[in-house]
């Protein structure tokens, strides 16, 4: 019993992160429709910038606070520069996030060199919880997930800009007649999603291996996520990746990680066989 | 969709950009990238170096430089381009010089045949060196070079079994890698309980096998042994696991950045506090990853290191230096293919000729200095005698990462042994 407490807490906190890499992807596929194929590589940005700053200042969390910045605005480049370009023709996206995927990754391979990077561990050891012994820093990570959770929640259903922003998801063209700059809106949502993928790089850094091609696997768990939970809803982010860390977590303790792995899939496959929009995903009004 | 609306868009967009314009645009992308090709060509001649009289011999190299891997597949290519480089600056073999192909395996099996094949058929090469993964080792081998009796020559230390006339290895089996360093550990480090973590396929399964062997027979235990897949982001589970257990050693065996993911999460916990990591993976390439002041004391097992204290050795790191800079580091691995590049060189200058058997011949004949010791084949199992370094990692973290790996033991001229396997070890 206790083993399912810690590894639920273990599952968690790798769900915190799926949240923060899944929210920001989340955010783009399900409100802007663009499927973000340089997602992955704006996690990576987090984790460089973290890497830059501690160069620099010696500084882990200055490196962690300054990453969603940094990313953000390389975010809104993307959008401004080239995905503006490209809404309405998803495909075109599709490759052309992919280009810049590898343009970024190549370009930090220059930049940074190829090899694995250092980033220094800014809190060690463990502390217990009910006679367990638990990561401190995964409980923050736990914590950051949570709080930009509620936050996103707070921006999407409590402020102006999240009013919007759901009107633009019901009906886009209805929104802009309506007076929306859905423009506007679009590049504030991207950057947004950008930010929040430099953030999870970021806070996840000192837990990986940081390199240029580690975004990839964070790419292909944080789709899952948002296709199990259903797009264009943040509890069904949250629900994903409670669903796909946690289960991945408990299985690999009890049976093994390479079981866990094929089984978290599977599920996956299941619930979209039963329900195609994602456990929680809103349907869209299509234009 | 609504077509109105494209057709719109189109025409407006003919207006933006009226046709003339756009042509002159094309052309001068065009220019610009013809340009851009031509400067990469000249690049790449560059590399050709001195002419020789005879036909130049082709040598292709397969190396990761994208995928799982890719952080190790340049110093794999570093280290063929200097062997081929010095060769030809020293009039090539036989008046012949070399000419090297690198062919990126993007660290997948498949792609890895698929670039092999090409080396073989299109390019018609003389010799394949190189190949990082096991699983990429044995896919090229049985699916391309033993089929096309094409001499392959493996630089990366292994689980062993593949035996062929026309392959060879001048990486370290378990018995010249393993069965040195766990008694080792046994008696200098009064360790006898041992946990194995590894990710899940034939190198990690098969060199298990080995180290449970060699554990066993000094005396200790076994305690735990698991594998994860390739790519684990997540290693809370087998770590939660292998607190539990509390074992002496902890020995991983995860590959290229699960491996360092592997130990960032272990150092994240504080298990190194109480439990001695020792591995024969952990090399100058993973080092620099960690936090420098958790990994004192750790123990790794390689045929070679930079900081071999022998004056070839010495020479050689310099050489490397000046060649791709003051900053580059190699592992064990990367300066394989120096040594397999000299092998073939060396087999070809004993042979005096091309003809296939009689190189392979004068590879088993040959001997030569290396920057890791002497080198000499191993009739039986085509593999390379070799010695065994275990290096403990300095307590001074002002030392760059390379210097750390402070050698407490060498072992010298081990021959090589394994047994003959039709597949990989599962």
């Amino acid at each position: 019993m206790e083993q399912v407490l810690l590894q639920t807490l273990n599952g968690l906190s790798l769900a915190g992160i799926l949240i923060l890499v899944a929210l920001g992807l989340g955010i783009t596929f399900g409100l802007l429709g663009v499927i973000n194929l340089a997602h992955g590589e704006l996690f990576m940005l987090g984790a460089y910038t973290v890497l830059v700053t501690q160069e620099a200042t010696g500084n882990v969390w200055l490196g962690i606070a300054v990453a969603p910045i940094a990313v953000g605005t390389v975010g809104l480049l993307i959008e401004r520069g080239v995905i503006k370009r490209l809404y309405e023709r998803p495909f075109d996206t599709l490759l052309a996030t992919w280009a810049i995927s590898i343009v970024v990754r190549q370009g930090i391979t220059l930049w940074q060199g190829g090899g694995f990077q250092p980033i220094a561990h800014p809190i060690t050891g463990s502390v217990s919880i009910l006679g367990l012994e638990y990561s401190r820093y995964r409980l923050v990570l736990l914590a950051l997930g949570v709080a930009v959770l509620v936050l996103a929640g707070l921006l999407l259903y409590r402020t102006r800009l999240g009013l919007h922003a759901r009107a633009a998801i019901q009906n886009r063209e209805i929104a802009a007649a309506m007076g929306i700059n859905v423009s506007r809106l679009d590049s504030i949502v991207f950057t947004l999603g950008a930010a929040l993928a430099g953030l999870a790089g970021a806070a996840m850094g000192p837990l990986v291996t940081v390199s240029p091609a580690m975004g990839l696997p964070f790419l292909a768990s944080s789709f899952f996520v948002v296709i199990l939970g259903g797009t264009g809803s943040l509890i069904g982010v949250a629900a994903g990746a409670a669903i796909i860390g946690g289960g991945q977590a408990l299985i690999s303790f009890f049976a093994n990680p390479v079981i866990a792995q094929v089984a978290v899939l599977l599920l996956a496959i299941v619930v979209i066989r039963i329900a195609p929009q994602g456990i929680f995903g809103a349907r869209r009004i299509v234009a | 969709m609504d077509e109105g609306l494209r057709d719109l868009r189109e025409e407006f967009r003919e207006r933006l950009i009226p046709r003339r314009e756009f042509i002159r645009r094309a052309t001068l992308l065009g220019l610009s990238l013809s340009g851009a090709v031509a400067f990469l060509n000249a690049c790449r001649d560059e590399q050709g170096g001195e002419p020789g009289e005879g036909e130049p011999i082709t040598m292709g190299a397969l190396v990761p430089l994208s995928g799982i891997t890719e952080i190790l597949g340049p110093p794999m290519q570093n280290n063929a381009m200097l062997a081929v480089e010095e060769i030809n600056q020293a009039g090539g073999i036989q008046g012949r010089r070399i000419d090297l192909l690198v062919e990126d395996t993007a660290s997948d099996p498949d792609t890895a045949v698929e670039k092999a094949r090409k080396l073989i058929r299109q390019d018609q090469v003389d010799v394949i060196v190189g190949v990082l993964t096991s699983a990429e080792r044995w896919a090229v081998a049985l699916s391309a070079t033993i089929p096309a009796k094409m001499i392959y020559i493996n630089p990366t230390y292994y689980e062993g079994g593949i035996c062929d006339r026309y392959f060879f290895n001048v990486g370290a089996l378990p018995n010249q890698q393993i069965d040195p360093f766990v008694p080792w550990l046994v008696e200098n480090k009064g360790v006898s309980t041992f946990y194995l973590g590894g990710s899940d396929y034939a190198w990690p399964r098969g060199s298990f096998a080995a180290v449970t062997a060699a554990v066993e027979a000094a005396g200790g235990q076994v305690v735990g042994e698991e594998y994860s897949p390739l790519g684990e982001a997540d290693f809370s589970a087998p770590l939660r696991r292998m607190s539990a257990e509390r074992p002496d050693v902890i020995y991983p065996l995860y590959a290229g950045a699960d491996g360092v993911t592997f130990l960032n999460q272990l150092i994240d916990l504080g298990l190194q506090q109480e439990t001695l990591i020792a591995s024969s993976a952990l090399s100058e390439l993973t080092l620099p990853a960690l936090p420098a002041e958790a990994t004192v004391g750790w123990v790794a097992s390689f045929e070679y290191f930079m900081n071999i204290d022998t004056p070839e050795n010495q020479d050689f790191v310099q050489r490397y230096r000046q060649r791709f800079g003051a900053d580059q580091t190699m592992d064990a691995i990367g300066e394989g293919m120096y040594t397999a590049v000299n092998l073939y060189a060396q087999g070809v200058e004993q042979a005096g000729s091309l003809d296939k058997e009689a190189v392979v011949d004068g590879m088993l004949a040959v001997q030569f200095e290396d920057p890791k010791g002497a080198i000499r084949i191993d009739q039986d199992t085509q593999a390379a005698y070799l010695n065994d370094y275990i290096a403990e990692i300095s307590s001074d973290t002002s030392l760059a990462p390379e210097e750390r790996f402070e050698i407490a033991e060498t072992f010298e001229a081990i021959r090589p042994e394994q047994p003959c396997l039709e597949e990989p070890p599962a």
